[in-house]
């Protein structure tokens, strides 16, 4: 067999086996290969992290301009909390309007209790390509998580989990293009969703025409469709585009979340996100 | 070439400027097409993309078929270009990166990811992201020739 009789055998195989992989992967029957790949990462991934975190940390002591600059990371800490808790401030005077126009407010809406259900995950690893925005953290079923679970920092919407394997989990961020979260502009409670962008960014989209959306307003999640709990904070609009020849506005929108510095993040293990794919699915195949 | 995967992954935190980091996997690809016969490269390209795709959200597919292409590319301009130059290896880096990224957008394209931004995306990730694996080719590049000889200097002793 010549050498380039030989080449092309390799790759016809190794082209036979991609398209053998993907079509497996479509049924579902690589979850288990994923899964695996991932717990086997995992060890690695923590140890390597931990090391990196040390140089890290050893590096950043060592340079003169620590002091601004941790004096800056904590005004820029100050002002995220402010805006959070300016949100939340806004949304509970809201709601104490409310309630008290129904007078029964004990009975309707129950506040969402996310802290105490939580479970912490510790960052160890992120998507290694740059136009997909996935983060893999140390909780896994072993933890009570499962996918679909929302994650969210002190500063605001994170993710939702995307699959899980025994200690750790993949955590689809918002900024992925991949996703999208119903959401709301606190002000006007316009209705939109906020979608991930390849560079990174989040747009909101959808927004009808005629509808007062300014820079500024605050972005919430609204919790329509059940995937993500309502008033997290997603983020806070800079730019609106709005053209009389489309159907809809879109706004640009500035995440509270500071993604490239992601440590710690949250997993909200009380709230059960709603599948209405899969449960529209199971009641088509019950009417059959 | 798990080492790589495993370095990639958890690594990226710290490697990113600007919300940008290098293709180490990529490079190691790219580094070791330039070096042996696509009998040798292939199969790496293959095994390093589909880790890269089982660690990802995407289907099995957009990393291996891109490193697959840009492997095969490499290989094919090794009998034409002397990689035995250094400064050459490394400055084609930059060009076989951005072949992987215009792969990669098409597939990943055609597994429903939305194409947003495109401008943006290659001025603000492609573009620095190939400029810093050229970075790193350049450590890289020395160090997997010095093997590749090292491998040969045994063979030729056996």
């Amino acid at each position: 067999m010549t050498s380039n009789n030989s080449k092309n055998l390799m790759l016809g195989i190794l082209l036979a086996l991609l398209l053998l992989g993907f079509g497996l992967d479509r049924l579902g029957y690589m979850q288990p290969v994923r899964i695996l790949v991932q717990s086997i990462f995992q060890p690695a991934q923590s140890v390597v992290t931990d090391a990196a975190s040390q140089v890290s940390d050893a590096t950043q002591r060592a340079e003169s301009l620590e002091k601004l600059q941790s004096d800056n990371v904590f005004l820029q800490a100050e002002v995220n909390r402010l805006l959070v808790e300016n949100v939340q401030l806004r949304e509970l005077e809201r709601e104490n309007k409310e309630l008290r126009a129904l007078l029964n407010y004990t009975k309707n809406n129950p506040d969402f209790d996310y802290t105490s259900a939580s479970v912490v995950g510790r960052v160890i690893g992120a998507d290694p390509g740059n136009l997909l925005y996935t983060i893999f953290i140390d909780v896994g079923v072993n933890d009570g998580v499962t996918p679909g679970m929302p994650v969210i920092t002190h500063r605001g919407l994170v993710g939702r989990v995307t699959q899980v394997s025994p200690n750790s989990a993949q955590v689809l961020l918002i900024i992925d293009p991949a996703s999208s979260v119903n959401a709301l502009v606190q002000n006007s409670r316009v209705h939109g969703i906020v979608r991930g962008e390849l560079a990174g960014g989040l747009l909101m989209e959808r927004i009808p025409q005629g509808e007062k959306v300014t820079p500024g307003d605050l972005v919430l999640t609204s919790g329509l469709g059940g995937a993500f709990p309502n008033k997290l904070v997603i983020g806070q609009i800079t730019e609106v585009f709005q053209r009389d020849l489309d159907l809809f506005q879109s706004a640009r929108i500035r995440s509270t979340v500071d993604f490239g510095g992601l440590e710690t993040v949250l997993v909200l293990t009380a709230f059960q996100p709603i599948d209405l794919e899969g449960d529209l699915l199971k009641t088509l195949e019950g009417q059959n | 070439m798990l080492i790589a995967g495993v370095l990639q992954s958890a690594l990226t935190p710290f490697l990113s400027f600007h919300a940008v980091h290098p293709d180490l996997l990529l490079v190691v690809i790219v580094a070791w097409s330039m070096l042996r016969d696509l009998e040798d490269s292939l199969p790496l390209a293959f095994v390093g993309g589909a880790l890269l795709d089982l660690l990802s959200p995407t289907p099995l597919g957009p990393f291996t078929l891109s490193m697959l292409l840009v492997s095969l590319v490499t290989g094919f301009w090794r009998d034409k270009l002397s990689y035995n130059s250094f400064l050459l290896a490394i400055l084609l880096t930059l060009p076989y990166s951005i072949l992987f990224y215009l792969i990669f957008l098409p597939l990943l394209w055609a597994t429903g990811y939305p194409m947003t931004g495109l401008g943006q995306v290659f001025v603000g990730i492609i573009f620095p992201a190939s400029l810093m694996n050229v970075g790193v080719m350049a450590l890289v590049y020395p160090l997997f020739r010095y093997l590749d000889r090292f491998r040969q200097r045994d063979e030729l002793t056996i």
